[in-house]
C-alpha cells in the first residue's frame, strides 16, 4: 500500500470507532437522530427485540428502552476491525449496565455482557453501519441497590437519558 | 523534542492499531475456545504468566482452549491500553475484566475478575505477536448466577454466544 492508502485506512479504523462511540451516546441519551445517523437508512438489525430496517429499529428502540429501562449505561471495548475498501466487518465487545422497574415497584438492576457483530460501509466519504447483530454473552440480575445519599450524595452531576445531559452542553455530542 | 517523521508517525499508529487487534484477537481465541486462532498470536518462543500457568504458550494455549466442563461462559474485554512501540518491539498495559460462569458441582457461580496483561510484542514477518504476558489480578467478586435467558427484554435476544465455532462470530468473520 501507498503511504496515502495506509493514512487512510488508519483514518477509517479511528472514523467507525467514533461512530461506535456516538452509537452508544446515542442509546444512552435517548438521542434518536444521533442513532439513525450511525446507520444507513437501507441498514438492517438483529436485535431479537426487533429484526429488520435499522431505522425503523431505531424508532421502536428508544421509546421501547424509555418505557422499559429506568438506567442504561453502554461501555464497548476489545474491537476487530476488517477493513476491505470501503466496506468493513467488526466485532466489539459491550459491557453494560441497566435498571428496570419491577411490577411490584422495586428495581432491577442487571449488567450485561454482549457483542456487536457489524458491516459497515463508507458512502459518500462517511462510514456508518450496513448491519448489526446483537449477541448476548451473559446476564445477570440483582436487586438495585444504587444509593443517592451519603458518600454518593456528592455526586453533582447526575446523567441524563436525554439531551439536557452536560455532553451536550460541552458539544460532545454531534452526527456525521 | 525530536520531529518524527511522516512515515515514523505514520507506523507508530498502525502498530497501535494492531496491537489492539491481536489482543482483540486474543479475546475472541479465550472466549471461543479457538485453537489455532490462540495458537496464531505467539511469537515461537512466547511464554505466559497467568499464575495457574507459567511456561510456554503454546501448552497455555492448549490449556485454556480445551473443554474441562467447568467453564460454561467466558466474556473477556480489554481496555486502557498502554502500548510503548519502539521499531519492531513493542510493550504494553492492558486493563482486563474477565466474566465467566463456572460449574460447581451442579451449582452455577459467575465470577468477575479485575486485572492486568503486562506484555512484550515482537513484529514477526510484518505481524505483531505476543512475545511474553503476564498477568496481575487485581480484584475478583463472586455470585450466585442469576442470569435469565427465556423471559423478559433477555428472552428477546435470540443471538448467544457460545465458547465453539458455532458463535455467530464465525459466520460474519469466516474459518
Amino acid at each position: 500500500m501507498s503511504f496515502a492508502e495506509r493514512v487512510r485506512e488508519v483514518a477509517d479504523r479511528q472514523a467507525i470507532q467514533d461512530q461506535m462511540t456516538r452509537y452508544c451516546q446515542a442509546i444512552d441519551r435517548c438521542d434518536l437522530e444521533l442513532l439513525k445517523s450511525t446507520f444507513h437508512s437501507d441498514g438492517v438489525v438483529r436485535f431479537g427485540i426487533f429484526d429488520g430496517n435499522a431505522w425503523e429499529f431505531c424508532d421502536y428502540d428508544i421509546p421501547f428502552i424509555k418505557e422499559n429501562l429506568v438506567m442504561a449505561w453502554h461501555r464497548y471495548a476489545t474491537v476487530e476491525i476488517r477493513i476491505d475498501g470501503d466496506r468493513a466487518i467488526a466485532e466489539s465487545y459491550m459491557l453494560g449496565n441497566a435498571a428496570a422497574a419491577l411490577p411490584d415497584g422495586g428495581l432491577i438492576n442487571c449488567p450485561d455482557n454482549m457483542r456487536y457483530l457489524d458491516i459497515w460501509e463508507k458512502r459518500d466519504g462517511v462510514w456508518r453501519m450496513y448491519s448489526r447483530d446483537l449477541i448476548m454473552d451473559w446476564n445477570a440480575c440483582w436487586p438495585y441497590s444504587g444509593k443517592t445519599d451519603g458518600d454518593f450524595g456528592h455526586f453533582s452531576r447526575q446523567g441524563q437519558r436525554d439531551n439536557t445531559d452536560l455532553a451536550y452542553d460541552l458539544g460532545l455530542v454531534s452526527s456525521l | 523534542m525530536n520531529q518524527l517523521s511522516d512515515m515514523a508517525v505514520l507506523e507508530n499508529v498502525e502498530a497501535k492499531q494492531a496491537l489492539h487487534a491481536l489482543n482483540s484477537r486474543f479475546c475472541r481465541a479465550l472466549d471461543r475456545m479457538d485453537r489455532d486462532l490462540m495458537n496464531s498470536l505467539w511469537t515461537d518462543d512466547a511464554e505466559v504468566d497467568i499464575g495457574a500457568h507459567q511456561g510456554d504458550a503454546r501448552s497455555f494455549s492448549e490449556a485454556v482452549t480445551a473443554d474441562d466442563g467447568r467453564l460454561e461462559r467466558s466474556f473477556s474485554s480489554i481496555s486502557n491500553e498502554y502500548f510503548d512501540v519502539d521499531g519492531d518491539q513493542a510493550k504494553g498495559e492492558l486493563y482486563v475484566i474477565n466474566i465467566s460462569t463456572v460449574v460447581l458441582g451442579g451449582e452455577k457461580e459467575d465470577r468477575l475478575i479485575g486485572g492486568r496483561y503486562l506484555d512484550r510484542y515482537q513484529k514477526v514477518n510484518g505481524d505483531w505477536k505476543i512475545a511474553s504476558r503476564i498477568f496481575v489480578h487485581d480484584w475478583n467478586m463472586s455470585h450466585p448466577t442469576t442470569a435469565v435467558w427465556d423471559e423478559g427484554l433477555f428472552g428477546m435476544i435470540k443471538l448467544r454466544g457460545t465458547r465453539d465455532k458455532t458463535d455467530p462470530v464465525y459466520s460474519l468473520l469466516g474459518g
